[in-house]
């Protein structure tokens, strides 16, 4: 059932057994699993069915790190939240991104994979990629016998695209026809009200953009607005805990991981096609659903260099300016780095002719690139705050210091190296790294992005020490407080997190079920 | 006062010096041996076409070249270089150096022999092949 905040009556108090604030891919996974239940769920969003600009201006904020994007450009504010724009990309983490790795500070998840497993497997569905195909069984899929690399350097895994799933819209007729779950539209929260003792939630404040006003009260809240709105609702709910709620050691907000993304190494084979063959985007001739694989450094090589679980793909048609200009041509929008964009245009101008005649007249590709996704080591100083500049709504907005370290560097050259070697035993290609990679002096090119993936600000653990959350994404010390999305992974790993935040959705709604029958 | 045959005798003088001066030096180039007893254009030939298997033009590898020698000056030195890549009994033909060439590459990639040179991964045999390019 779908509600306007706006149409209730002012100071409405709205009772429910679950209240879960953000209708993206986790609150809606959430509410989905409640549905025909006998339980009360309401599902509040800030925005509407659709995009509209005031709304968005909500996400707006301020980057002080390394150059990011706009915050309110990565993020999406209406019914079905980011997924109204992802690109789709679809991995699990990996077995070693759940273990504590002596060389990597702060990693480990209290949590191993084998946990998310099953729910992995319901998580592809959801997002519609089919059968869950990751493994060797890709490669059968795709009828292509794979190179024969040393499996004890590197390692072979898969993207999986999904349609893109709009879960605002795949999802919407379902909760709309259901009368245990209301979606209240427009509704924003303004302030995680916890009881004296700050162990427990009493009521959410809901505020609309046009000064309605209402409370929602609940025996379950679970916040769900993704890894930079989470921690900045924690600390803009200050009333009991002046830190922020849950903020006791200073945690909320700190460790804040992006997928460092960024083209590493230029690859030149005389087998060129044959490449494109094996790992280029392609269809799966049963199933249609796109795959890519990539190549991640071998846990050996990652524990014996002491390095992150980083990927890379190869990419054959285009420079990275031009991917961005192509993406945008055909997404009919303006570049995100519209300005940086056009400046690697200009500095490239004298390899557009050359690029242009060898596809226009050969069909050849320009080159092949190592399109390197990093896992960010997770760096306390990276991090969400508050800004002084505030909202619409009266709220500070959020303040997001992205920092990166040399082992994140580091790591992207030596898995350059193992694929080169690997490359180069095979025969199957020479591979020359970027040049700002054999800079060691801890800084990054202009060319470095972000994947929009915001992770790790309320990150999960055992010890409230160590962690905002714990193992079943309850908020240490508040009893009735969940946390659901990317801002709980301790460690970000080299998968998109789409997929790995639904598999956790899937899992905190089980055990909420659990709970909240207690 | 010069006549215009005088000038065309003295530019067809000029051309006929030039001419021999660069078959002079093209004849002793080419007698130019190894210790090994290979000619230096015998040698060029053999790693130009054992390196057109990687390389499709000849500046990236002369650029590695230079660039493993400055690694490396030591190896600055033909005959070490030719003897270390050729073999003791440097082959006869050029699809036999070829062949042994690969036997080195492979060796060097499995044992992790490699050579970083101008941000090219490469087996140290390899960057030694384009390092010998540069200096015959």
């Amino acid at each position: 059932m779908f509600i306007d905040f706006r149409t209730l009556t002012e100071g409405s108090r709205i009772e429910s057994d679950l209240c879960i604030i953000g209708a993206g891919a986790a609150g809606i996974t959430i509410a989905r699993a409640f549905i025909g239940s006998s339980i009360r769920v309401c599902l509040l969003e800030s925005g509407g069915l659709e995009f509209d600009d005031e709304t968005q201006a909500l996400y707006q904020g301020e980057n002080v790190g390394l150059p990011y994007f706009d915050l309110d450009a990565c993020r999406l504010r209406y019914f079905g939240g980011t997924t109204n724009h992802w690109a789709g990309w679809c991995r699990p983490l990996s077995q070693i991104d759940f273990e504590s790795r002596p060389h990597v500070p702060y990693s480990g998840w209290p949590i191993a994979r084998s946990d998310l497993d099953p729910f992995y497997e319901r998580a592809n569905q959801i997002v519609e990629i089919g059968p869950y195909i990751y493994g060797e069984r890709y490669w059968q899929e795709r009828q292509i016998r794979p190179p024969e690399f040393n499996r004890d350097l590197l390692q072979m895994d898969y993207w999986r695209f999904s349609p893109p799933t709009r879960f605002g819209s795949v999802y919407r007729q379902e909760l709309e026809k259901n009368d245990n779950v209301k979606v209240l539209l427009y509704a924003n929260v303004t302030n995680i009200q916890a009881n004296t003792a700050a162990s427990a939630v009493n009521y959410v404040d809901v505020r609309s953009l046009t000064g309605s006003r209402g409370l929602v009260v609940a025996k379950i809240f679970v916040l769900a607005c993704g890894g930079v709105e989470n921690p900045r609702l924690l600390l803009l709910s200050n009333g009991v805990e002046t830190q922020g709620l849950g903020n006791g050691h200073s945690l909320v907000g700190r460790f804040f991981m992006e997928h460092p993304r960024i083209d590493a190494a230029t690859v030149i084979s005389a087998e060129a096609d044959h490449l494109q063959e094996i790992f280029n985007i392609r269809e799966s001739p049963d199933s249609g659903v796109l795959g890519q694989p990539c190549l991640s450094p071998s846990r050996d090589v990652q524990f014996e260099k002491g390095i992150l679980n980083c990927a890379a793909m190869l990419q054959f048609s285009l420079r990275n300016w031009e991917r961005g200009i192509w993406h945008s041509w055909h997404g009919s929008e303006v570049p995100r780095d519209y300005w940086r964009t056009v400046g690697d245009t200009i500095r490239d101008l004298d390899e557009v002719p050359a690029d242009a005649y060898g596809y226009f007249v050969h069909g050849h590709l320009p080159s092949i690139y190592l399109d390197m996704v990093g896992e960010q080591a997770p760096n306390p100083d990276s991090r969400v705050t508050l800004s002084e500049d505030r909202d619409r709504l009266g709220l500070n907005r959020p303040r997001v210091d992205w920092r990166l370290t040399e082992p994140d560097k580091q790591s992207m050259a030596e898995l350059v190296k193992v694929i080169g070697r690997e490359f180069g035993r095979l025969n199957i290609g020479r591979v020359k790294l970027a040049d700002w990679l054999m800079e060691k002096d801890g800084t990054w090119p202009a060319s470095l992005s972000g994947a929009n993936h915001h992770m790790g600000t309320t990150r999960m653990a055992d010890d409230p020490k160590s962690g905002v959350v714990d193992s079943n994404c309850r908020m240490h010390g508040i009893h009735n407080l969940y946390i659901a999305g990317s801002s709980v992974f301790p460690t970000s790993g080299s998968g998109a997190p789409t997929l790995s935040i639904v598999a956790l959705s899937l899992r905190l709604a089980e055990h909420l079920k659990g709970r909240i029958m207690e | 006062m010069q006549s215009k045959i005088g000038m065309h005798r003295r530019d067809v003088l000029k051309g006929l010096s030039a001419s021999l001066g660069l078959a002079g030096a093209l004849v002793c180039s080419a007698a130019e041996v190894t210790a090994s007893g290979v000619g230096l254009v015998e040698i060029r030939r053999h790693i130009r076409r054992a390196l057109t298997g990687i390389f499709n033009e000849e500046l990236t590898p002369r650029t590695i070249g230079h660039g493993y020698l400055s690694l490396y000056p030591e190896e600055a030195d033909i005959d070490w270089l030719w003897t270390t890549l050729a073999g003791s009994s440097a082959p006869s033909r050029a699809d036999e150096l070829t062949v042994r060439l690969a036997q080195l590459r492979q060796r060097d990639f499995e044992c992790g022999e490699i050579a970083i040179v101008d941000g090219w991964i490469l087996a140290r045999t390899e960057a030694r092949t384009c390092a010998l390019l540069t200096l015959v």
